[in-house]
């Protein structure tokens, strides 16, 4: 990581203003084209990872297409997960806006949002731990072997595929959560660092990175929030 | 700021619509295609504006473009197999597939009376021989 | 931009600036503390290059007991019955074939060129002082290491004995002791270790080019490398949330892949190959990548087609997406079959390309014998085999026989042994006086080479006819009739082990007791050869610039070599020796 200045008393030697790129780089320029460059190829990584999750999803639903429908509207809420959709877009226009706050050298908009945006995230934990994971590990409604065919679903009757409807849900939402965690712990180091005043219009790398790590994690939740709680 | 602003609000709009779409009965596919195309452009915006894509270097969106082609080939031709497994030979891989486990333990919990099976429905949910039983089999 | 004088870049300075990048920096502990904690991508490399060696010891003396167990028809090991060699049950045997799989694919093949060949030479050839993200290099280092050590754990529990594909339901239905979570984790960890590896060289490439090198001055090394590490960085995450959600299904149950929780097998393949046929283009690409510089440096010729070569190198890489469906012509349906066979062939065009051009690059050049030519040589040999047995088996009807024989098994080791093993052990010698400074023997490395070969064809060749004849691979048992060619096989890969070894003692003796290289010893014109053997720290004195082609010797004197060492060739086209 990039060592914390001696100096930092005066706007003019503030660490932004001031920071040389790795003796490896031509310029700063190139450091931060790089990095970015780096930054959307991991990204591409994880969207390819996700990738599988999805086309597992695709796959089994097409086998059981009746389990699919029942244990969607049966067992998730759609409410909370367009709550939590919301909660993600919010924060990640909160990213976007610390972004350009770093561009133009706001550092208080910055700080403010990242740490906005993080709350956010926590939010999105929070919902999902204690109305979704929390209720659904109590009624036994839990992938795979471990599902223990709850009763208090009324009319429904769950079927045999049900589990499998449901370990999707399981693994792809709980990969989904832990990246979500990353990020918080992200924007908390991007918060801090904002207001040590690391972050200038000469000098954002990390928040840029962070802020498309975030964007990405929204990104991925965009196409699972349809496909598990609402199509029909 | 302006235009963060607009591409925040027409996102929660296409939730909405995302949502308000679902409750719509289109048929299984025409549903599942929606949803998928309205993510779809949810995620173009994202991409384009909150990732400033459309202001960076090309290099960077061609690395997403090349991203969703991989992700398209991968899933394309696995769907491919899997929907056509039938075709020639009349294999019913519903033996092979079969959650045999699950189904033990739902058998276990309508016994003990913690689920009820009731009218046309409890057949119809017995899996192979209930649901699918005058389609061809479908994998 | 400054131009070079020639000499100034020579090892023989005298303050601290001159000393080679392995210097001591202290004591022991100090040495051992400044290798943990290097950025520099030549330790790095280095460390890489010991670690993958030693893989491939592992892996190698596994492959010595498989085939010492297939001496004879019956299960035993010279008619010994009193289990003395656990490897001599049906059990151990198929724990044996895995170890042996599993390492040479994760531990040693995948990393073996481009992260220890390749982290070494690219920042050089590019002229760059390292590559993007150093520590990003240290990083994927640790954890190449961690997924050694998980995957060490797994054998030591006991093994596992799913094959290196871990196909399912088997391997989520037997495991004890958590081997197979192990392993797969193993293998989850090492993915990440090859991604971060390849977006370090996508992003080098494009960001790190020395002043005046555009994208058609690179070295062919760099564009297959490139090309890799696209691979590395589309097709590995697959892998990783493939023996993720494995590991999943070992621990909680759930059913995605294992057909008793109504999971989908056959979707476990289709996972797994998305990953692994594109793997096996992990594998090759950078062995194609030395060939071009072998075949151009020490036949002193303009490599033919350079271009064709460059885009070569992408259009595998692209093709290599949608063929995986030829690892499961037995397994999916007849229309996915029908269509991954048509697609197989079109990777064949990209990878004729190469071979034809690299023959004509040779044609009429002035052809130096040394090892890394030879090897060279035994690719163009061996790799030829591997590939035209590539089509038979990428044929749908031909392999509907041939699937799950031993002429499977054939392909593959004369496409990944011949191919990957032979350019890499070319490639080794080509840049082992760059590398540590040092020259090898270059008559007893020829005879090690000649071992090689001699015993890798009697090792793999008869395994054709017994797979044409319905030897089925992974098992320890055969009918009599299959022993003459058995125990060929196994004559040969003691030949095979015996060549390795004497490798391996010219290294040695090289590494204590070498004469000391020049700077350019084989007149190579890429810019690793305008560094000190071995390099400073920073690779180079001042940035070099590019004033030549890389295979432009018609008409640039090497660096570091005086006019007459290399001659230019005479306008009959011959070299005047
Ligand atoms: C001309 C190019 C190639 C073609 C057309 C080709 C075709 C095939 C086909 C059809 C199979 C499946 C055989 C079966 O299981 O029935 C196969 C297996 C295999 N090939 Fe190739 N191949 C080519 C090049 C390569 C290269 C370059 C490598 C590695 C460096 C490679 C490594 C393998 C491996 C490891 C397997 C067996 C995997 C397993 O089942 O364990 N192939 N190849
Ligand atoms: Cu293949």
């Amino acid at each position: 990581m990039t060592s914390i200045p001696t100096n930092s008393g005066g706007a003019k030697g503030e660490y932004w203003e001031t920071y040389k790129h790795q003796p490896h780089w031509r310029n700063n320029e190139d450091e931060f084209e790089a990095a970015k460059l780096g930054m959307w190829l991991f990204l591409a990584t994880e969207l390819l990872l996700f990738s599988g999750f999805f086309c597992a999803y695709f796959v089994l639903r097409m086998f059981y297409p009746e389990a699919f429908r029942g244990a969607s509207q049966e067992y998730l809420n759609w409410k909370i997960g367009a709550i939590n959709t919301a909660v993600l877009l919010i924060s990640s226009w909160n990213v976007a806006v610390a972004v350009r706050a770093a561009q133009l050298g706001q550092k208080m908009i910055l700080a403010f949002n990242v740490f906005f945006a993080s709350l956010c995230g926590i939010a999105f934990l929070v919902i999902k731990l204690a109305l979704e994971y929390y209720p659904k590990y109590q009624a036994g409604e839990i992938p795979g072997a471990l599902f223990t065919f709850p009763g208090g679903h009324g009319e429904y009757l769950p079927s045999a595929y049900d589990p499998i409807f449901l370990s999707v849900y399981w693994v792809s939402t709980a990969t989904h959560g832990f990246h979500v965690l990353i990020g918080v712990f992200l924007l908390w180091w991007i918060g801090w660092r904002a207001l040590k005043g690391h972050f200038g219009p000469k000098h954002y790398t990390a928040v840029e990175n962070v802020g498309l790590y975030w964007h990405v994690v929204d990104l991925i939740w965009i196409f699972l929030f349809p496909l598990l709680y609402l199509v029909p | 700021m302006r235009l963060l602003n607009t591409i925040l609000v027409v996102l929660l709009i296409f939730t909405g619509l995302t949502v308000g779409a679902s409750q719509i009965d289109l048929g299984e596919s025409l549903n599942l295609w929606l949803a998928v195309a309205i993510a779809t452009f949810k995620a173009v915006l994202v991409a384009a504006f909150f990732m400033h894509l459309l202001h960076d270097r090309a290099m960077n969106s061609l690395v997403l473009f090349y991203t969703a082609l991989t992700i398209g080939l991968f899933f394309l031709f696995t769907l491919i197999d899997m929907d056509s497994r039938h075709m020639i030979d009349d294999v019913r891989s519903e033996a092979i597939k079969a959650p045999v486990i699950a189904e033990e333990a739902r058998a276990a919990a309508i016994a003990a009376g913690t689920i009820t099976p009731h009218g046309h429905e409890g057949e119809a949910a017995q899996g192979a021989e209930g649901e699918h039983a005058d389609e061809p089999p479908a994998h | 931009m400054t131009t070079i004088p020639a000499d100034t870049a020579g090892a023989h300075g005298h303050d601290d600036h001159d000393a080679p990048y392995y210097a001591s920096k202290g004591g022991f502990f100090v040495n051992v503390w400044d290798w943990m904690t290097t950025i520099d991508h030549k330790k790095i490399g280095v460390m890489y290059l010991f670690a993958v060696m030693a893989a491939f010891a592992l892996g190698g003396a596994a492959a010595i007991l498989v085939r010492l167990e297939l001496f004879q028809p019956a299960v035993t090991v010279g008619g010994d019955t009193s289990g003395m060699w656990p490897f001599s049950t049906n059990l151990g045997y198929n724990k044996a074939f895995t170890l042996h799989g599993a390492v040479m694919v994760f531990l040693f093949i995948i990393p073996s060129i481009p992260a220890a060949l390749g982290n070494f030479m690219l920042p050089l050839m590019l002229g760059a002082k390292d590559v993007a993200f150093p520590r990003l290099n240290l990083f994927s280092w640790y954890i190449y290491v961690i997924g050694s050590i998980f995957a060490i754990v797994s054998i030591l529990l006991g093994g596992v004995d799913t094959g290196w594909t871990f196909y399912t339901p088997y391997s989520v239905s037997f495991d004890q002791y958590g081997r197979v979570i192990a392993m797969t984790l193993a293998v989850f960890i090492l993915g990440f270790s090859s991604i971060f590896t390849g977006m370090n060289f996508v992003v080098t490439v494009h960001k790190l080019r020395a002043p005046g090198m555009g994208w058609f001055d690179m070295p062919l090394f760099i564009w297959a490398i490139y090309a890799t590490a696209i691979i590395q960085v589309l097709a590995t995450p697959v892998l990783g949330i493939t023996v993720l959600l494995l590991t999943i299904e070992n621990v909680f149950k759930i059913g995605i892949f294992n057909p008793m929780y109504g999971g989908d097998p056959v979707l476990y393949q289709h996972f797994f190959w998305f990953y692994s046929h594109p793997a096996v283009y992990i594998m090759i690409l950078p062995g194609m990548g030395i060939m071009s510089e072998l075949i151009a440096v020490h036949a002193r010729k303009k490599i033919f087609g350079y271009k064709l070569v460059a885009f070569s190198s992408l259009g595998i890489a692209a093709i290599s997406f949608i063929v995986w469906g030829h690892h499961m012509f037995t397994a999916q349906g007849e229309l996915a079959s029908a269509i991954f066979s048509g697609l197989t062939f079109l990777v064949a065009i990209p990878s004729a390309i190469k071979v034809f051009n690299w023959t004509a690059t040779l044609y009429k050049g002035s052809i130096a014998l040394t090892t890394p030519m030879v090897y060279a040589l035994i690719f163009l040999f061996l790799f030829s085999i591997g590939g035209l047995t590539g089509l038979f088996l990428g044929s749908l009807s031909v392999d509907m026989h041939l699937h799950d024989t031993y002429f499977v098994v054939a392909h593959f080791h004369y496409v990944m042994m011949g191919g990957t093993v032979m350019a890499f052990l070319g490639g080794i010698h080509h840049w082992w006086p760059k590398m540590f400074g040092k020259m090898y023997n270059e008559r007893w490395a020829l005879f090690g080479a000649g071992l090689v070969f001699i015993g890798f064809n009697m090792t793999f060749f008869t395994q054709f006819f017994l797979g044409t004849l319905g030897m089925p691979r992974r098992y320890a048992t055969y009918v009599d009739e299959f022993t003459t060619l058995h125990q060929i096989s196994t004559i040969g890969s003691w030949i095979l082990a015996a060549g390795m070894l004497i490798h391996l003692a010219v290294f040695v003796t090289s590494l204590f007791g070498g004469k000391k290289a020049p700077p350019n010893p084989w007149g190579g014109l890429s810019l690793e050869w305008e560094a000190a053997s071995p390099p400073i720290e920073h690779n180079f004195h001042h940035e070099p610039v590019v004033r030549h082609g890389p295979y432009d010797f018609d008409d640039a004197v090497p660096p570091h070599t005086e006019p007459g060492e290399f001659p230019l060739p005479a306008p009959d086209g011959k070299a005047k020796h």
